[in-house]
């Protein structure tokens, strides 16, 4: 289980996310909405310790993970995606994706090269996203949505736990969603724990078992995708901008 | 009937070689009406105004627009030749000039007018329907107050002396209290006959001073009502938080 407890978040005399708790038992989808500027990302990165956090405490079952440095909490299981890809535009898709558990562990950094067993956990990867007819093609030959797809990809490698993907169907064409909708669910039935934060509605009340609602750096509401849907203050929010 | 002052017809949009983001845009805008776009994340409701103003020509249809000099086809002109003919866009970041004064900032707003008698007229009158920027004049306008500074943008925009007034998210990164100072402005200007497209994030804010919302998604345009009827709307909470799961 992941457990968030009254974090905060500040910067400079922004309060950014506020004093805010919950948590995403293992082997479910939890999805954190909210209108723009809500704190959403912001709450992301504090638990992938992107940004330090202010006050309060996370924990990956019993071992609290905010002290942790981002590498650390990345080698007990956790991995995130980013909302705008990363990759190397000269690589190949397997080059990209075989970087990754070298670059994912810290006592991987001193190794030359990527290993044999690297380059087999890619071509998993790749079977999994149904992707293996790509590749050997350079990243920059991708359309934006293969790329969101390799992110995910990407975050795999390492094999983690817990998965944070942010905004993963942004920008993405309705086929290739339908894929990266599937594959996380797939995920879901391994065992994997999921967060996402996203803007597409239908998707998060489409395969989420639990919701969070933020506004204005708070947490104001969360639960089923039908109770969050029949939240009259969840409505209220996105109206009110 | 009121009059039809901007008409949009099958408008289809993009950035660059992307895909259209908007498409087959239907609107019209009446003499004196606010009309508020509202909608969820990526609708669409910004590229609309960026499309009527010129900031990216449109793919596809038709902008008319009542000018005075009679009806013009704006789709294809540049923004500058658009501004000339009496429609005026503030966009989102409100696009201030910093670390000019307000005097220099209003005379910026008039660079499109060659009479220099005309412009200084144009100016006098701005400053007559924002009687704080007299005092104001030699301040830059970055170190301006939020409300003050909102007061600027407008009086820029009534210098071009306008039939239409396009406005990208008025209440973006403003104090509640100054939002409310903006819609009050711009109920004003409408008051006096001008024709103001705006899109909203605000919804419920955008509509209390609108007469007709128009809901969009996805690129489309989902229904328009007039603006007290929008927000009771069923088809409002399914757009904003997703469709209901079969059960």
């Amino acid at each position: 289980m992941l457990s968030i407890k009254n974090v905060t978040k500040r910067f400079g005399g922004i309060v950014a996310v506020n004093d805010s708790s919950f948590h995403v038992e293992n082997s479910t989808i939890c999805s954190l909405i909210g209108p723009n500027g809500a704190g959403k990302s912001t709450l992301f990165n504090c638990i992938s310790r992107v940004y330090p956090i202010d006050e309060g405490e996370i924990y990956l079952e019993n071992t609290r993970i905010d002290t942790m440095p981002a590498h650390k909490i990345a080698t007990l299981g956790v991995g995130r995606s980013f909302q705008l890809t990363r990759v190397l535009d000269e690589l190949s898709v397997t080059e990209n994706l075989s970087l990754h558990t070298a670059a994912g562990f810290d006592f991987h950094l001193l190794k030359s090269g990527v290993t044999k067993e690297d380059r087999a956990r890619a071509e998993q990867i790749m079977e999994f996203l149904n992707i293996t007819h790509i590749r050997d093609l350079p990243m920059k030959e991708l359309s934006y949505g293969q790329k969101k797809l390799l992110d995910l990809g990407s975050v795999l490698m390492s094999d983690p736990g817990v998965i944070l993907l942010d905004e993963p169907a942004a920008g993405v064409n309705p086929r290739l969603l339908e894929t990266i909708l599937d594959r996380i669910l797939v995920l879901k039935k391994q065992g994997k724990t999921i967060l996402l934060v996203e803007h597409n509605m239908d998707l998060v009340m489409g395969i989420s078992d639990k919701v969070v609602v933020m506004a204005a750096g708070s947490i104001i509401a969360s639960g089923t995708p039908d109770e969050v849907q029949s939240d009259k203050q969840v409505l209220e929010v996105y109206l009110t901008g | 009937m009121s009059e039809c002052m901007l008409k949009l017809e099958n408008i289809v949009a993009g950035y660059g070689y992307g895909p259209d983001i908007i498409k087959n845009i239907n609107l019209e805008l009446n003499k004196g009406d606010i009309k508020c776009i509202i909608g969820p994340n990526g609708a669409g409701k910004s590229t609309v105004l960026k499309a009527i103003a010129g900031i990216i020509t449109p793919r596809n249809g038709t902008v008319s627009f009542k000018s005075e000099i009679g009806d013009l086809e704006l789709s294809g002109m540049e923004t500058y030749e658009i501004m000339k003919t009496g429609l005026c866009f503030i966009p989102q970041d409100r696009s201030l000039f910093n670390t000019l004064t307000v005097s220099e900032n209003l005379a910026m707003a008039g660079y499109t007018i060659n009479d220099k008698h005309d412009l200084r007229d144009r100016i006098e009158e701005a400053l007559d329907t924002f009687p704080r920027l007299k005092e104001r004049l030699t301040q830059y306008a970055g170190t301006m107050s939020g409300g003050e500074q909102q007061q600027l943008i407008f009086a820029r925009a009534i210098i071009l002396r306008p039939r239409v007034i396009l406005i990208d998210e008025p209440s973006l990164g403003l104090a509640p209290a100054i939002v409310e100072q903006a819609f009050k402005h711009i109920e004003n200007i409408a008051a006096k006959g001008v024709s103001i497209l705006l899109v909203e994030q605000n919804a419920r804010r955008g509509l209390a001073s609108s007469n007709f919302g128009t809901v969009m998604d996805l690129g489309e345009i989902v229904f328009e009502k007039p603006a007290s009827e929008v927000l009771i709307d069923d088809r409002i909470q399914e757009l904003y938080l997703g469709k209901r799961k079969k059960k």
